[in-house]
């Protein structure tokens, strides 16, 4: 076993500031509401010098008066807790063992190391996509998930702490551990302090059973349970069936182009969601929130299932170029469901993008994405002597994989041109009339069918000529009246 | 002529007014040989806009294009129909030679959105041709961006528009003027790149379109009289 705990440290305000970039000052302030206090900062208020557990007002009188450009959100636990469980539903892509612990989560990886070409480029992954996210983690290997645990916490203030790949050093690894940095309960820890022992080493030396007499069994379990000498069972991570992320935005965004980065940050969460379940997806709907209750509601239809971050994010891009903000948007929320099984394409041999198969599958996409579903179709046969049923609007990049229908082999001649809809044709002396009369120049063609559904047909097809000279493709229903109508143009 | 003259002469550099100038970028042999022979190239534009005018549907302006697109269909390449006024006919196409699975209708809602999906489908490269159906008073700005994706992405666009805007500019190298006179259709070429020229061309395109029979067992024959007027 080989477990990667990712202890993130600055949970509450990565959730809460995913949504922007860090050039604003933002700090989440916590505590009753006469006195509130200011639990986290990030970096550019932090640069203004104001630190955690100042008092807000305190912070808020640090920053320039004349444009108060701090902001303020209130800490919410609940928020935090959603944004580790789509982390969680992220990390699915890596390893279908993923636990949760307070601010991190634990991946055990020994079985996906040969995927990933081992721990360390697997390590980078998630590091990369973590930042990518919006997080900031800190990552530590070892065999037993309580030790990586406390490794990675103890790493987070001793960032050169080393990893433990080997079960044998594992007790060399922990002891040197500050026993205030492990989450210990604050009495304990400060009773074992009493005691001179602020390592773990030290408290590994003392006696087991007068360490649980004295201290409570639940920290001996744990440093049994942290050397491998008891088994740790933990509660599996389990996403959920539908795949629902959003986030607030620090600042109301007015301007479609300002959502980009966010709605990245949550495509980038999809894609990791849906590699862990090998799963793309078809269907996509965007919520943009505005103050008040008031939501707008973008949705996105795709040709084929899909799921890299980066085309359903250019295809959301010309889907939002279309979209009026009324309003400013706070918060935005991605909602996914409906899984498709996903055939990833493998990766060119040259860096040169996409063949034309792939461009053409493209811009396909990109052109039913910005028109519409109803307004981009490929076009197929079918095996229908009417005319009208003999051909059929096919959806997109479904028409390609499917074997045309072969006609029913007509050998008369069929139009290029053919109108949605058949036109009445006025009639003088017998004589069809389109701009003067018509000649006939071949025919009649009788179709006769549709007999097995309510749209029977029968007809006689003639081509004609018209006075300006162009042919024509039109019949003489023998079934009703007006008689003539115009049907196609031989362009 | 003299030796050193006639060295001088075929040197590749030198271009001689009376000839059809064979441009760089490869064109699409049109099928039709009287026709390939007055254009640049041999064959219609393969990078840039054919602006096609006429005044009616009907008189053999997509037959004109059709063997051309067969031979894309050939290579498995895409067509882009942009807003066409009818629907084609996948049967018609399919007995043209031209794949229906290949062709990419659109049916967009405003005219900005047709030259965008017009300027898209050019710009990626992906498809074999593009056709569009542009608005009458198109103006000639988007006439020239859609010049500039065809260009870019190395796609021949050919557009349908009314003979009336012939006297207008337009960024297009090729420019033809159709008309139809008793049963071939007559070809003018209004602006190509090179010389200009003056030939009007007869290409023949009803026997081909009208070669298939009547089936036989006709039940009945009409009460009015028709003719068959050949």
């Amino acid at each position: 076993m080989l477990w990667i705990a990712l202890y993130l440290p600055e949970l509450p305000m990565e959730s809460a500031a995913r949504g922007a970039p860090e050039d604003v000052p933002l700090v989440l302030s916590d505590g009753p509401v006469h006195r509130l206090k200011v639990c986290a900062a990030n970096g550019a208020a932090r640069a203004m010098g104001i630190a955690p557990d100042m008092a807000l007002a305190a912070a808020q009188a640090l920053c320039p008066a004349p444009c108060s450009s701090l902001r303020v959100m209130a800490r919410d636990e609940d928020r935090e807790q959603a944004a580790l469980a789509s982390l969680a539903g992220w990390a699915g892509q890596f390893t279908p063992t993923v636990s949760l612990e307070k601010n991190g989560l634990l991946l055990e990886v020994e079985a996906s190391l040969a995927l990933f070409g081992g721990l360390m480029p697997l390590l980078a992954r998630l590091r990369r996509g973590v930042r990518e996210l919006g997080f900031s983690a800190v990552p530590a290997v070892a065999p037993t998930p309580l030790a990586a645990w406390w490794l990675a916490r103890a790493r987070h203030v001793w960032p050169g702490l080393r990893s433990c790949f080997d079960p044998a050093r594992l007790i060399e690894h922990l002891r040197p551990l500050d026993l205030t940095v492990l989450g210990w309960p604050e009495g304990s820890v400060s009773l074992l302090e009493g005691l001179g022992i602020r390592r773990l080493g030290a408290c590994l030396d003392l006696p087991r059973d007068g360490f649980a007499r004295r201290f409570g069994p639940e920290l001996a379990t744990l440093l049994d349970r942290a050397l491998g000498s008891l088994p740790d069972p933990r509660p599996l991570f389990t996403p959920s069936e539908s795949f629902s992320s959003g986030l607030e935005l620090p600042a109301e965004v007015d301007r479609v182009e300002a959502l980009q980065f966010p709605l990245r940050r949550l495509l980038l969460e999809l894609e990791g969601f849906l590699r862990g379940r090998g799963a793309g997806v078809s269907q996509l709907e965007l919520m943009l929130g505005h103050t008040g209750k008031r939501r707008t509601r973008v949705s996105l239809g795709l040709a084929a299932p899909e799921r890299h971050a980066s085309r359903l994010l250019a295809l959301l891009r010309e889907r939002l170029n279309r979209v009026e903000l009324s309003q400013p948007v706070v918060s935005m929320i991605l909602v996914a469901e409906g899984w498709l099984p996903f055939a990833a394409e493998n990766a060119g041999l040259f860096p040169d993008g996409p063949g034309r198969g792939g461009r053409w599958r493209d811009l396909q996409e990109r052109l039913h994405a910005r028109l519409g579903s109803g307004r981009v179709h490929a076009l197929r046969t079918e095996a229908d002597h009417r005319p009208e049923a003999a051909w059929r609007a096919a959806p997109v990049l479904d028409a390609a994989g499917k074997a045309q229908t072969p006609g029913p082999g007509v050998a008369a001649p069929r139009p290029v041109w053919l109108l949605r809809a058949p036109r009445p044709l006025p009639c003088r002396d017998g004589t069809p009339d389109y701009h003067g009369p018509l000649i006939l120049l071949q025919g009649p063609e009788r179709i006769e069918a549709g007999w097995w559904d309510d749209r029977p047909a029968g007809r006689d097809y003639y081509v004609a000529k018209s006075r300006r000279g162009e042919l024509l493709w039109v019949y003489r229903d023998h079934r009703a009246a007006p008689e003539w109508y115009l049907h196609g143009v031989f362009a | 002529m003299n030796a050193n003259l006639a060295a001088v002469l075929s040197s590749p550099a030198i271009w001689r007014g009376g000839e059809v100038c064979a441009p760089a970028c490869p064109s699409l042999p049109s099928g039709f040989s009287i026709l390939d022979a007055e254009l640049p190239g041999g064959g219609w534009p393969g990078n840039g806009l054919t602006e096609i005018l006429s005044d009616c549907a009907g008189i053999g302006e997509l037959s004109l294009l059709l063997p051309a697109l067969a031979g894309l269909s050939a290579e498995g390449r895409g067509v882009v129909w942009v807003a066409p006024p009818f629907v084609p006919y996948a049967p018609a196409l399919t007995g043209a030679g031209v794949a229906p699975e290949h062709c990419l209708v659109l049916a967009p809602e405003s005219a900005r959105d047709a030259l965008w999906g017009a300027e898209q489908a050019l710009r990626s490269g992906a498809c074999g041709a593009v056709l569009a159906w542009p608005e009458q008073n198109v103006d000639y700005r988007s006439l020239r961006r859609l010049q500039l994706a065809a260009e870019e992405g190395g796609t021949p666009a050919f557009l349908f528009r009314p003979s009336s805007v012939a006297r207008l500019p337009s960024p297009a190298p090729l420019r033809l003027a159709l008309a139809l006179e008793e049963r071939s259709l007559m070809v003018r070429l209004l602006k190509r790149r090179g010389t200009a020229s003056s030939s009007l061309l007869s290409l023949s395109l009803q026997p081909q379109r009208l070669r298939g029979q009547a089936p036989a067992g006709i039940s009945r024959i009409p009460t009015a009289a028709l003719s068959l007027v050949h």
